[in-house]
């Protein structure tokens, strides 16, 4: 299977970076082959709904599992929607985060772990709707 | 590094205040802190530690905000932007036959862009605030900013505040942050909010602000963030704060401290100092509610 | 006539102004008082009212038919929000959170999937007590959004000789949907280097909205009222009233109690010599 692990930097000795939405790369390692592939998260700059987005990059690279420490509730929505599971990470490296899943001794998160990670909740808003909000 | 966030959906409970005296409090003990002021429509946090224009080391103007620009030599007078546009924020100009788009309405959505045939509509960040940090007199950085007057997207410049003072704090390896939310519980709060460790909730005994105190509850729930409360000024109505308590306990908030009405406060912000600098009764109290957050 | 209450900084007493002078008018007139804080709304507590439902306030959202739909993913690259995320060969997800009922999604839809549904943003109370009609906006907890609730509300309530708007506290885009549209701004501030702060900030607002405003001294014995003073100057703007500190307001406050008293009549009747 296709693994994302949220990275601090690009290869499998980067650390494991905590939260899902906001981490600077995904480590994405194909179990059975070996492959490994490292990719920017260009949700991480983003105003808001990192989580989504986050959750749309690792779908396209076609993983079928997540790790990662830190996940709010946008985010593990849409993992679970895209069939993803999530499990809880430990400090260390992707590497050493991978043998633990292999040897099924990482929690599998059945619920987004907090709050959304900082950063997060800005909007582009502005005072208009005068059309919109009808009562 | 431990983020709290002080917030009390009702403005004017002393959140500013008692943010301040805390903040000294939080810097006796050494670990090292972070203030942040995300009220950034009327930022005053920086005020109280006596902190003018000078005392910033880094000043800069943000674009944090998204409008619809137009290009008036492409415009080919269809109408379109005008009929689509949800918020109101596209007039007509019956002379020229062209659209007028008023830049407080505009929300940077694009769907005026889309519909114009030749493209004559873009969407391009604007400027809407100032940010920056600068060095207190206690040592600790402190981290605000300032809506540009009329501007939107506060939620916005709210999350690079945030972003701002997280880096500075990463540099300091500071312990704790201290974050100063605004008054309500709309987008401005919500991105002060997100990312947090533990909430607190000022409040006074009245039932305005009980019933706002309720929504700041409910709003750090619905994120998940750990909460407290401090009841501020709680002897002019001993009843009334009885019924704050209770309210408190039901919903499993512990009442960290009352703090009787204390006209130091006021001659504190008079002075541009944390209460607590005036009192030692004051000292002790936050020293006692920092201990029970940190 | 339409009248905007406010002031920058919370706490200083704008929604006690507010309810107060809505109250000594309506002994005269006939006055609807608008609470626009709908963050927070707080007047109906202050004046002890009784709110009844009024009307829901609702905003679009998409509504999207996966039936129709080609997986093409334009909604999730047209978003502006990050509403809408789209994985290659699924169908799109959309997050109502971040939505903001734009309607660009809508818009670049190639296979007609996505059409205008409605979600409650918000709610409008309505309620009578002390001579006066109260309508109180309120903010769904969790939305993000405090204008939409507003603008509803504004557009809600209805023709009175005096109307009301109890704005919230800081100058963002609910205070600008609030302000907006109204004949006068009554700025509500207090003696101290906060208050005189963000009076300089909620009167220059005022002044690009073009709003005239006028200053309320709340509290005003209890620190030096020359610093908001200046300010005012500086704005054009008139010190209608000082209202001294006093206990007894205090307390009539916490037991949700109207508040009177001479600074308030005074405000009353320069706003009824300005109907004239």
């Amino acid at each position: 299977m296709k693994v994302a692990v949220s990275s601090a930097g690009e290869g499998k000795g980067s650390r494991l970076s905590p939260v899902f939405g906001r981490c600077p790369f995904f480590v994405i390692v194909d179990t059975e082959s070996g492959e490994e592939k490292s990719v920017k998260n260009t949700a991480a700059g983003q105003m808001g709904g990192a989580g989504m987005t986050a959750g749309q990059l690792v779908g396209n690279e076609g993983a079928n599992a997540v790790v990662t420490m830190a996940m709010g509730p946008r985010a593990f929505a849409v993992l679970g929607q895209l069939g993803i599971e999530v499990y809880e990470g430990k400090e260390g490296t992707v590497e050493e985060n991978l043998e633990l899943l292999n040897k099924k001794m990482l929690r599998k998160m059945d619920e987004a772990s907090g709050p959304l990670a900082p950063g997060a909740g800005g909007r582009p808003m502005g005072p208009g709707k005068q059309r919109g909000g009808r009562a | 590094m431990k983020r709290i966030v002080v917030l009390s959906g009702k403005g004017g409970t002393g959140k500013t205040s008692i943010v301040a005296s805390l903040a000294l409090a939080a810097a006796a003990e050494g670990g090292g802190l972070a203030a942040v002021d995300c009220d950034v429509d009327a930022p005053n946090l920086a005020l109280l530690f006596g902190m003018g224009e000078g005392d910033f080391e880094e000043w800069k103007g943000i674009k944090a905000s998204e409008k619809a620009a137009f290009d008036s030599e492409k415009c080919v007078h269809c109408g379109k932007c005008r009929e689509i546009c949800e918020f109101s924020a596209i007039e007509w100009d019956e002379g020229r036959r062209m659209p007028g788009i008023d830049r407080f309405l505009c929300e940077g959505c694009g769907a005026c862009g889309i519909v114009c045939p030749p493209g004559a509509i873009s969407i391009e960040k604007v400027e809407n605030a100032s940010i920056g940090w600068g060095r207190s007199k206690y040592g600790f950085p402190v981290a605000t900013g300032q809506l540009k007057m009329g501007e939107s997207s506060s939620g916005n410049v709210v999350a690079e505040v945030r972003k701002m003072a997280d880096a500075v704090a990463g540099k300091e390896g500071a312990g704790h942050m201290l974050i100063d939310a605004a008054a309500g519980i709309s987008c401005p709060v919500i991105a002060s909010v997100t990312g947090t460790d533990y909430g607190l909730v000022v409040t006074e005994p009245t039932p305005p602000a009980l019933r706002d105190a309720g929504r700041a509850i409910s709003l750090l729930g619905h994120f998940g963030v750990p909460t407290g409360m401090v009841l501020n000024k709680w002897d002019l109505n001993p009843d009334f704060s009885e019924k704050v308590s209770e309210f408190a306990e039901r919903n499993g908030v512990p009442v960290l401290s009352r703090i009787p009405y204390d006209k130091t406060f006021t001659k504190a912000v008079a002075k541009l100092v944390p209460a607590a600098e005036l009192s030692s009764e004051l000292k002790g109290m936050f020293s006692g509610i920092w201990e029970k957050i940190r | 006539m339409r009248i905007a209450v406010t002031g920058g900084k919370g706490g200083t007493g704008k929604s006690t102004v507010a309810t107060a002078l809505a109250v000594e008018l309506g002994k005269r007139h006939e006055v609807v008082l608008a609470d626009a804080d709908v963050e927070c709304p707080d007047d109906h507590l202050i004046l002890s009212i009784e709110r009844k439902g009024f009307a829901d306030v609702k905003l679009p959202l998409p509504a999207f038919d996966f039936e129709k739909c080609i997986k093409c993913g334009k909604c999730a690259s047209t978003c502006r929000y990050n509403a809408i995320v789209q994985v290659k060969g699924k169908y799109p997800i959309f997050d109502p959170g971040l939505c903001n009922g734009c309607g660009a999604c809508m818009l670049v839809c190639p296979a007609g999937a996505i059409s205008r549904g409605q979600r409650k943003v918000g709610e409008i109370f309505r309620g009578e007590g002390h001579g006066i009609s109260l309508f109180s906006g309120e903010m769904e907890v969790g939305y993000e959004e405090a204008s939409p609730v507003v603008n509803a509300l504004k557009e809600k309530i209805p023709k009175s000789e005096f109307e009301i708007i109890d704005t919230a506290a800081g100058t963002h885009c609910n205070v600008i949907s609030a302000l907006r549209g109204c004949d006068y701004a009554v700025a509500v501030t207090e003696p101290t280097p906060f208050g005189a702060h963000d009076l300089e900030l909620i009167l220059r607002l005022a002044a690009v909205l073009g709003v005239p405003a006028g200053v309320v001294v709340n509290r005003s014995d209890l620190g030096e009222t020359g610093e908001v003073n200046k300010i005012a100057e500086k704005h054009g703007a008139e010190v209608i009233a000082e209202i001294p500190y006093s206990k007894e307001m205090l307390e009539s406050y916490s037991r949700g109690e109207p508040v009177a008293g001479k600074g308030i009549l005074g405000i009353a009747e320069m706003l009824e010599a300005m109907l004239k």
